[in-house]
């Protein structure tokens, strides 16, 4: 069971990363963040910027942690192929946080 | 000569009884996937002439075949039938039929479910198919859309049919779910690791994990829209602070999941069958794991994209835009996999390749339309048109019908023993094939010409006329290549000649068997070196027939299977299954009560049911275990022991109810999800009347948990009784007593589910921890024998958990109030 | 575009009548060339696979997966969505100074529109031609769909909220509209008109209101 979750730990990760991202965008949308401005941006798009690029950070720690113990079995490989891949799906995934406006 | 005599003794202990009533008391996990395999192309074909209806009502502009509430009875029922009735059977059926073959086992790890779900599904899909037949069938759409499905817009039974029948059909896939998850883990061959699996093995594990997580949340739909529409709980409602959206959340939050659900076990097949036809070995087998892995993931970040148009910010419609684009890199994997291997390997054009091409050229498509949909402008002009219907037929027929077609032709001689009789296959395949594109190439176009789904007749001069023409002629052609199909294989049955075992060369452990295969599938279970265990040896059907694996003995009358440990795949224990029994059909049946007395309304009947299911459910629980210890037993070759599963850790009981519970969690974060998403988004949230403070119930459900946790712990079965008793108590009074009544507001009706989730929990770990002393005074309970104290205090943590969340949830906007 | 004939039709999305319709046709037009030239790739593939006699120029396992099924779609895609993003952000309601706002409500099975002075009309939406037009759609019983095809996407009808949708139409003209979610047995009949008046007749109607 660890091995399996291990093997998957990447793709969680991306889950719960992208799971706060659309709630944070739908909390701040309902309560109206976009409209207080903090360093010449909206303090939603500051607070998601920061949860994405926490998300991203996060990823990478994991994943480089799944390879510094990784063993040589094909489940360990997979298990940082898919934390890279969890990491370029939070990056991809967030890319709608700089390119769009907030809440229309 | 050994051979035959461990053929009688494991033929008496694993068969199924003869006439009706062994049909009806069997359990054995070939005639489950059997009847599945029937009786979803049973409901496949009845899909299949409601098509025809859609499309003859189609033909032509004005028609006045059957008028707009009959044609929304056919198109609402084709959907349904085809996606639960259909579909994921069929799946279901081929994986409990192959999976303990591939695997090396004996069985499924829960047969008794199997069967319980094989009768769930064919009363739940009686209700629906008697509910078409009286004319009061489902006629919302397979989607049921609130507020048209509700009370007020479908006063009729029509939309209880669906939600009712549905459901109760979903018992069987969440069992099914579990079962295979389990099963793959922990009953395969000795030596069989993980990474030596069938790559059929790894993409039913994904699926049944992705149904584990899928599932819950349209059971939670399915049960509010039903106490909606049953007791005016107004979870959807947005003049009383319910938002239609929620459904629409928690319908695609399994819908889109549920794709992927299809497509995968199907693609299993292709990765199966594939390498066998192009005579090589599957290029990239942890690539495909991977993508697979990969799949079952980003497939439940795309649910919003079938509700581009709802309203969404347009940000949070870019997270799923970009999720729906992702998901297609690991599907690409997969493709030029495949293409890679064809291109390594020398494939021959049998039939069942011929097929495969079909899946090619028409999956492809369906993916690349599949890709635009992902677009939000796009989507936002081609959603709800036929542009989506021809998408959507692409990537299920291509994605499904054609690798299920393939998979038909690859495993039948294994069904039936036999060869093939006249060549109707490749007929069929090309009737299929144009017949297919015809109706629904076109149907891309169409749909950007404007016309909308489920509309019954159209105007002329919308552009449309011939358009539907055509794809109603390429429907009949479609139809008839199935009928041509059904016919073959009819043949095949019945008038094939005796066939020699493995006729394509494989190398997967179910050639290793004699064909039909016999219902203990394996006289001794086989030692797994590599991925292609028959090809490495390929003596083996005989070595295993002699008795020479592991378990080559009949002893007490036990079925007996190999459980193994779920990475290295080394041998565990044995694992005791059950026999055949009367407890699937009756259980089934008592289910079938609830309900029916739901879907007439006899509400004060229902109960009594459920209480007769559980009664039930403990006879089935205490016909488990053993009373005595026996200690290790001999298992393999060389005189290896091993202890059965009444006296080890890890048993398959144990990983069971670890998935059930995980199911049932995720039902209870779909509701906290409602709860929260209700509170950002539907109007005139928080309602004014909030609920009252009540620290006495926080404190006493809090507090209940904390001494169930530890009573449980410690074997103090009155303490932990108690403990699950005070959370009771305190769910009910913040019903009775504080929260306002659920019939007020949605906010109120969100509550009292929050704590009738616990009610149900608590009340269940109530019963079992009475069950798990009545075990001990019998005896079932001591020496090596501990494992259900372990399960039992699983359900109970999980009651407790759930308490202490509920009533914080529940209590503390008392305090905003 | 019309050059193709078959595209025209009074609902047809790709006859597009206005900047955002247009820009979908486009995006729709720019995805059917990449579509026709990834499927001719795989096509092109399985048929040489299945044909080809010389088995020893092995092509390498990472040719497959890492360039064609990872790097090649990734490009590919990442390229899409970026285009994707772009045009969804353009069609936006973001604020413009000469915007007007009506008021769209459904129920089964007709539409009333609401002009800013207040008047309601049935089943036939009055809009300027050439500027910025902003529905505010909602729905009084159950769910439905603002479609005009040949002037923007659709926008769903929610009972409880409220949705905006921007529409444009470039020139003066009648164009189509029709419910495009399932609301019924009157579904299929759940039509309406929208007429952009040029700039001296959206005047007039102004004047006509007061």
């Amino acid at each position: 069971m660890i091995q399996l979750l291990r093997m998957t730990a990447g793709l969680f990760h991306w889950a719960v990363a992208f799971g706060v991202l659309y709630g944070l965008h739908g909390i701040g949308c309902s309560a109206g963040w976009e409209r207080s401005m903090v360093a010449g941006t909206s303090l939603h798009r500051l607070l998601l910027v920061l949860a994405w690029a926490g998300g991203i950070a996060a990823g990478v720690a994991l994943t480089r942690w799944l390879r510094r113990t990784a063993g040589a079995g094909l489940l360990d490989r997979i298990a940082v192929l898919l934390g890279w891949v969890g990491v370029a799906a939070v990056v991809v995934g967030g890319l709608p946080i700089v390119t769009i406006p907030a809440c229309l | 000569m050994k051979a035959l005599r461990l053929h009688r003794e494991l033929t008496a202990i694993w068969r199924t009884e003869p006439g009706l009533r062994g049909q009806l008391r069997s359990v054995n996990h070939s005639d489950m996937g059997r009847r599945f395999i029937l009786g979803a192309f049973f409901f496949f074909a009845v899909g299949g002439v409601l098509a025809m209806l859609i499309r003859a009502q189609l033909a032509t502009p004005h028609s006045a075949f059957v008028g707009p509430a009959v044609y929304n009875q056919l198109f609402t029922m084709h959907g349904s039938i085809m996606m639960f009735l259909f579909a994921i059977p069929m799946f279901e059926g081929l994986a409990m039929y192959l999976l303990p073959k591939m695997l090396g086992a004996r069985d499924l790890a829960y047969p008794r479910l199997s069967a319980l779900g094989w009768w769930c599904y064919v009363f739940g899909g009686s209700i629906l198919i008697a509910a078409m037949l009286a004319g009061v069938a489902p006629d919302a759409g397979w989607f049921l859309y609130p507020p048209l499905s509700g009370k007020t817009y479908t006063p009729g039974i029509n939309s209880d049919v669906w939600l009712l029948g549905v459901t109760f059909v979903e018992i069987s896939a969440m069992c099914a779910a579990i079962e295979i998850a389990v099963s793959i883990l922990k009953l395969r061959a000795p030596g069989m690791r993980l990474d030596r699996m069938p790559l059929f093995a790894w993409y039913m594990l994904a699926t049944a994990g992705m149904m584990i997580f899928g599932f819950p949340p349209l059971i939670l739909g399915s049960i509010l829209l039903e106490v909606e529409r049953a007791f005016g709980w107004p979870f959807y409602a947005p003049e009383l602070g319910g938002s239609p959206l929620l459904w629409q959340h928690l319908f695609w939050l399994f819908g889109h999941p549920e794709v992927y659900i299809i497509f995968l076990p199907a693609a299993g097949a292709v990765s199966t069958i594939l390498p066998v036809m192009a005579r090589t070995k599957i290029l990239g087998y942890g690539a495909l794991v991977a993508a697979v892995m990969a799949l079952a993931f980003l497939s439940f970040g795309l649910w919003v994209h079938h509700m581009f148009t709802t309203g969404i910010p347009h940000m949070a419609l870019g997270f799923f835009s970009a999720a729906s684009t992702l998901v297609a890199i690991p599907t690409a994997v997969q493709v030029f996999a495949w293409l890679g291997t064809l291109w390594a390997g020398r494939p021959q054009l049998k039939l069942p390749m011929l097929y495969l091409i079909g899946f090619f050229i028409v999956f492809v498509l369906g993916g690349l339309t599949g890709v635009m949909l992902a677009v939000v402008p796009f989507d936002a002009q081609a959603h709800d048109t036929a542009f989506v219907t021809a998408h959507l037929h692409y990537v299920l027929v291509g994605g499904f019908v054609f690798p299920m077609l393939a998979a038909a032709y690859y495993w039948l001689p294994h069904f039936t023993g036999r060869g093939r009789v006249m060549r109707l296959g490749e007929a069929a395949f090309w009737l299929i094939l144009i017949g297919f594109n015809l109706t629904f190439f076109l149907m891309h176009l169409t749909g950007l010409l404007g016309m909308p789904r489920r509309i019954d007749t159209y105007p002329e001069g919308m552009g449309w006329t011939w358009l539907n023409l055509l794809s109603s002629v390429g429907s009949f052609l479609m139809a008839f290549g199935f009928a041509l199909f059904a016919i073959d294989v009819a043949l095949q049955i019945w008038l094939g000649r005796l066939h020699k075992r493995n006729p394509w060369g494989a190398g997967t452990l179910e050639w290793a068997m004699a064909t039909p295969a016999p219902a203990y599938n394996f006289a001794s279970l086989a030692v797994v070196e590599g991925r292609d265990p028959l090809e490495d040896r390929p003596d083996l059907p005989a070595v295993l027939a002699r008795g020479d694996g592991w378990l080559g003995h009949a002893r007490h009358g036990w079925r007996e299977t190999m459980a193994v440990d779920m990475v290295s795949g080394a041998p565990d224990h044995i694992a005791i299954l059950p026999t055949n029994s009367w407890l699937p059909i009756t259980t089934a049946a008592t289910l079938g009560g609830f309900f029916l007395s739901m879907l007439a309304g006899l509400y004060p009947l229902a109960p009594l049911f459920l209480v007769l299911v559980a009664m039930l459910g403990w006879r089935w629980a205490w016909s488990n275990g053993q009373r005595r210890d026996f200690g290790p037993l001999p298992a393999g070759p060389g005189g290896a022991m091993l202890p059965i599963a009444a006296e080890t850790r890890g048993t398959t009981g144990w990983w069971g109810s670890v998935f059930a519970l995980t199911a049932s969690g995720t039902l209870f974060a779909s509701l906290l999800f409602g709860y929260a998403f209700l509170w950002t988004v539907a109007p005139d949230w928080p309602p004014p009347q909030l609920i009252a403070r009540a620290p006495f119930e926080l404190v006493l459900a809090i507090a209940g948990a904390v001494v169930a946790a530890v009573a449980v712990r410690r074997g103090q079965w009155p303490a932990a009784l108690a403990g699950q008793g005070a959370i009771v108590v305190a769910m009910v009074l913040l019903i009775a007593l504080r929260l306002p009544a659920p019939t007020s507001h949605a906010y109120a009706a969100t509550g009292a589910t929050v704590a009738a989730y616990v009610i149900f929990h608590a009340a269940l770990a109530v019963v079992m921890l009475a069950f798990l002393r009545a075990r001990i005074s019998a005896g079932f309970v001591g020496g090596q024998r501990q494992g259900e104290p372990r399960i039992v205090r699983l359900w109970s943590d999980h009651a407790a958990g759930a308490g202490i969340v509920a009533a914080l949830v529940i209590a503390l906007p008392g305090w905003f109030a | 575009m019309l050059a193709l004939g078959g595209c025209a039709g009074p609902l047809s999305v790709l006859d597009p009548a206005g900047p955002h319709a247009a820009s979908v046709a486009t995006l729709w037009w720019v995805m059917l060339g990449g579509a026709v030239l990834l499927a001719g790739l795989v096509f092109a593939l399985l048929a040489v696979a299945m044909v080809r006699r010389h088995r020893d120029d092995r092509v390498a396992d990472r040719t497959w997966i890492v360039g064609l099924g990872l790097a090649m779609p990734s490009v590919v895609l990442l390229a899409l969505l970026g285009y994707a993003l772009f045009v969804g952000g353009r069609i936006l309601p973001t604020p413009a100074p000469d915007t007007v706002t009506i008021g769209v409500e459904a129920r089964r099975y007709a539409w009333a529109f609401r002009d800013p002075a207040g008047r309601v009309s049935e089943n036939v939406l009055h809009i300027p031609a050439g500027r910025p037009v902003d529905l505010v759609i909602t729905a009084t019983d159950v769910i439905h769909s603002f479609w005009v095809p040949r002037l923007a996407g659709k926008m769903d009808a929610i009972p409880g909220h409220p949705n905006r949708l921007r529409i444009v139409a470039a020139r003066p003209g009648l164009y189509r509209g029709e419910c495009a979610e399932y609301c019924g047995t009157g579904h299929r009949d759940h039509g309406f008109t929208v007429i952009a008046h040029d700039a001296a007749g959206w005047t007039a109607r102004e004047r006509g209101a007061r």
